[in-house]
């Protein structure tokens, strides 16, 4: 052996893969492709896919998806309360801040899950309080939309009704690469919104354009923000259509 | 597969670094080396009868293998039990199809139209009471009795699984076993109605024994994941949770078990998987695919595979030393470590079985119309002595072949840091010796983690597949007769090569190759020539006597293959009169036993998977272990395991990539 120095490999953080509940905590239907429509056998038995089934799927893996997110910014907090002086004016603020959003998102997930449920429930006609308890539905923002943190972001809503619209984003966010999903509603059957998309304009802030067809249900669509290049999710969007249509089109 | 994301994700990202120039190579892109293939069949033979295809296509899923993942873990059992309930539903609604029973069928107890709980009559969540009573109300009627009722029954079911822990698990159980029940009976009449609805419900029965043993092995909740049922052999699980011997028997379940070489010893009275992953490959291969279920090859796998990565690593620098064969990889003396130091490798020895000539660098591939191949000898040209060595004509790869024309020791910290151990596990006993002799761990991997030989043959005919009889779009085939009963069309493959005629069709065929009673000796040098001529021999055998089951119009009368159909390359006209074509013509084809330790295939048999060692163990400072044989997360004999244990060793001396992007490792 010569006498440079032999080198040695770093332990591992572990040894084997994650197999237990913990990966429950994922989005259940959050492959991102369509089901294979399980026909494998004949093509004559084949169905429509169940349109319950992805209002469910799209609903708790919104929650699924804000609840991740949140416990990994509080997860950096944590950090930084172990890295850093322990100054409470620099730290409880942001511990503030996070243990707010979590009860926040907790309260709204634990609101949509219940919506889906309850909204679903509804043709069976069991009692929507058999489901467990939970707001019929999240609205913690005034009328006319809010965006929280930068970049600034005005939003454009075409309806033929009253809509309330609600956009929840979350830093880190780049605007330039926000993207909003289709927005999805609890009930079985309603087309999603897909005339939703994030457009720069001249000042260097966003507007978010919604187009509402005049044939739209009513309802609560719901869906994610995320950045168009990882994937990450950034916030959410609520759009709120009323029962009834009024005359003439609302623009914010 | 379509669901080897991380095999397609890193073919892709090489090809995109060879970046090859289009208007100069054919196969620029991935995509052009790779054809989507949709249809599997599987065969199946009636009692007494014939053989028939049960041919299968499978929708394309969105999206293309290797495509960014828009999460960090797209897994989970719930999400596997709901995809599973609806496949079960739809073979239901295809099973009431087929019976044409939809409409006496239609009605519950209670007169409503439950033919398709996703058919806009109202969904429900029902609470847990609700599912009781609905189960009550289904048993108490009869109605699962009716077809009608079983769908009514999986769609409750459905939505029960898909929030499971809004109920007690009793409940699902009971609604499973309810409908288990109902449809065994159903079974047991049904069989007598066409092989189709008989084939169809053993695969409900399949279906519905998984769904149960999920339930009631608690694997939902459980930390191991499937690995919790990986002491079973996945037959025996589904028997305890249900399944009929007939479904157990049927050709769904053979066919599994072959594309699996799934027989202990290549003996096919001992099939035998491990049920832990049998279940994760199933719902990996039904529910995970994006593209196509299948992707085939257009080339040679060392063609668009092995080519592409070795130009690549070339670019980047690495150095390639060909006809070396490692012989030992030797430990410290354990007397000499220090008091916390982990026993390290050494010295590597190596046989060298070649020079280049003029010490230059080797050149491996050949040209075949403009593209990089990799041979199937080496190019003698470059080799001192090539030409007596090509009349010697032996095989550098072979475990039996010992020339050499010197040695060389490599040495840690002179030629090398770290060690990626990149052999098949066959070849560990022997040159390993000194750890397995050291180490407990790695003597039970030996000694439990089992290999089994393979044997294949190809055939180029002049006619193509559907002149031969065959009535189906090109496609693989699984559960035919032994000892070939798996089979593939690859006429995709023609294109590429180099025919001054185009043959018709290109048909690989392959199988498990039984083990002898006790293991060859290294110095049995005959051994592979033997087991060749036995492979020659099952393969004639077999175009005689079973292939006319598929191709009725490739044999001159049962039991006699059309040997004129074979193409010979060195041939200059074809023969024009049946006496000139015997079987002797089958020469000219290709065939193979895969008995090298190193080439056997790695089967998953139960209880064998907690043998299995980490590409991440760090029992040796600087060694680590890569191969489908590794415990690397999804433990089976493929390419994607393979990928996968790669993706972990270079974790492991690296830590990079990050394992949570090594897709499917973190899974139940």
């Amino acid at each position: 052996m010569n006498g440079r120095q032999r080198l040695r490999r770093e332990d591992p953080l572990r040894t084997g893969p994650i197999r237990n509940w913990s990966t429950l905590y994922r989005r259940p239907g959050s492959w991102d492709f369509r089901e294979p429509s399980a026909t494998p056998m004949s093509a004559e038995g084949a169905t429509q896919r169940g349109s319950w089934n992805d209002a469910v799927a799209q609903g708790v893996e919104l929650g699924y998806r804000v609840v991740e997110e949140q416990i990994r910014h509080g997860q950096r907090v944590a950090e930084q309360v172990n890295k850093q002086s322990y100054d409470p004016g620099a730290i409880g603020n942001d511990i503030r801040e996070v243990a707010e959003r979590m009860l926040r998102y907790y309260a709204d997930l634990s609101a949509l899950w219940f919506e889906f449920l309850g909204s679903l429930v509804g043709n069976t006609g069991l009692p929507r309080g058999s489901l467990g308890p939970g707001r019929p539905t999240s609205e913690p923002f005034p009328m006319g939309g809010s965006a929280s943190g930068p970049p600034a972001v005005s939003i454009e809503v075409v309806a033929s009704r009253p809509t309330r619209t609600t956009l929840d984003l979350r830093p880190p966010v780049d605007g330039s690469r926000l993207s909003a999903q289709d927005l999805r509603a609890s009930g079985s059957g309603k087309p999603p919104l897909t005339d939703v998309a994030f457009e720069p304009v001249s000042d260097g802030g966003l507007v978010l354009r919604i187009r509402v067809p005049d044939t739209q249900p009513p309802g609560i669509y719901t869906g994610a923000v995320i950045d168009r290049d990882t994937g990450q999710p950034r916030g959410t969007l609520s759009v709120s259509l009323a029962e009834q249509p009024e005359s003439g089109a609302g623009r914010w | 597969m379509g669901f080897y994301e991380n095999a397609f994700r890193l073919l892709r990202e090489c090809y995109a670094e060879l970046n090859r120039d289009r208007t100069e190579s054919r196969f620029a892109d991935w995509r052009d080396a790779f054809d989507p293939s949709p249809f599997i069949g599987v065969a199946d033979q009636a009692q007494g009868g014939p053989w028939r295809t049960w041919m299968a296509c499978f929708p394309p899923g969105n999206g293309l293998p290797g495509d960014p993942l828009t999460e960090h873990n797209p897994f989970s059992v719930t999400a596997y039990l709901v995809r599973t309930a609806t496949l079960l539903r739809t073979l239901l609604l295809s099973c009431q199809d087929r019976q044409g029973s939809r409409s006496e069928g239609r009605g519950g107890a209670e007169g409503q139209d439950t033919s398709s709980p996703q058919g806009g009559t109202g969904f429900r969540i029902p609470s847990s009471e609700t599912v009781i009573e609905t189960v009550a109300r289904l048993l108490k009627y009869g109605t699962l009795a009716t077809m009608a009722g079983l769908i009514e029954a999986v769609g409750v079911l459905e939505i029960a699984l898909g929030a499971m822990s809004l109920y007690p698990e009793n409940v699902i159980l009971r609604l499973l076993e309810a409908i288990a029940s109902n449809t065994r009976r159903q079974l047991d009449v049904l069989t007598e109605k066409g092989d189709d609805i008989r084939r169809l419900w053993e695969v409900i029965d399949i279906v519905l024994a998984a769904l149960s043993g999920i339930v009631r092995f608690g694997l939902v909740y459980d930390p191991r994941g499937f690995d919790a049922i990986d002491e079973y052999d996945c037959r025996e699980w589904l028997r305890l949770n249900g399944a009929s011997e007939r479904s157990l028997d049927s050709a769904f379940v053979r066919g599994l078990q072959a594309l699996a070489f799934a027989y202990e010893d290549g003996d096919f009275r001992r099939p035998r998987l491990a049920a832990g992953a049998a279940l994760r490959g199933s719902l990996r291969l039904l529910f995970t695919y994006r593209g196509d279920l299948f992707w085939k090859m257009r080339a040679g796998m060392g063609d668009v595979v092995f080519a592409p990565f070795y130009e690549v690593l070339k670019r980047r620098g690495v150095s390639f030393q060909f006809f070396h064969r490692l012989e030992n990889v030797k430990l410290v003396d354990p007397a000499g470590l220090g008091p916390t130091e982990r026993p390290y490798v050494e010295a590597l020895e190596f046989d060298v079985q070649a020079e280049v000539s003029g010490g230059r660098d080797y050149q491996p591939f050949v040209n075949v119309r403009g593209r990089p191949c990799w041979p199937s000898r080496p190019n003698y040209e470059q080799l001192v002595d090539g030409d007596r060595l090509a009349r010697e004509g032996g095989d550098f790869e072979s475990h039996w072949d010992r020339r050499r024309v010197g040695t060389k020791t490599l040495r840690v910290t002179e030629d090398f840091d770290f060690v990626v151990l990149g052999l098949g596990i066959g070849a560990i006993p022997h040159v390993c010796r000194e750890i397995v002799a050291r180490d407990a761990r790695w003597r039970a991997m030996v000694d439990h983690v089992k290999t089994v030989a393979t044997q294949a043959f190809q055939i180029w005919m002049r006619e193509d597949l559907g002149t031969l009889g065959w009535t189906y779009p090109s496609s693989s085939v699984a559960g035919f007769v032994r000892p070939f009963d798996t089979w593939a069309d690859m006429h995709q493959l023609l294109p590429e090569e180099s025919w001054p005629v185009r043959p018709g069709a290109l048909a690989y065929f392959c199988s498990v190759l039984p083990d002898p009673p006790s293991p060859p000796q290294r110095a049995d040098t005959e051994y592979p020539a033997r087991r060749c001529e036995e492979v020659r021999g099952n393969a004639i055998r077999f175009l005689n006597r079973d292939i006319g089951a598929m191709w009725p119009k490739a044999v001159r009368w049962p039991g006699r293959f059309r040997w004129e159909l074979l193409v010979d390359a060195g041939e200059q006209q074809p023969p024009t009169e049946r006496a000139q074509a015997d079987e002797s013509r089958f020469d000219t084809q290709f065939w193979t036993a895969n008995v090298n330790p190193s080439d056997r295939y790695t089967l998953a048999l139960p209880g064998s998977a907690k043998y299995r060692i980490s590409p991440l163990d760090n029992s040796y400072d600087n060694l680590t272990i890569t191969g489908d044989w590794t415990d690397c997360g999804y433990n089976s004999g493929c390419v994607e395991a393979a990928v996968m244990s790669g993706r972990l060793a270079a974790h492991a001396i690296s830590h990079a990539p990050p394992l949570e992007e090594i897709i499917g490792y973190d899974h139940p």
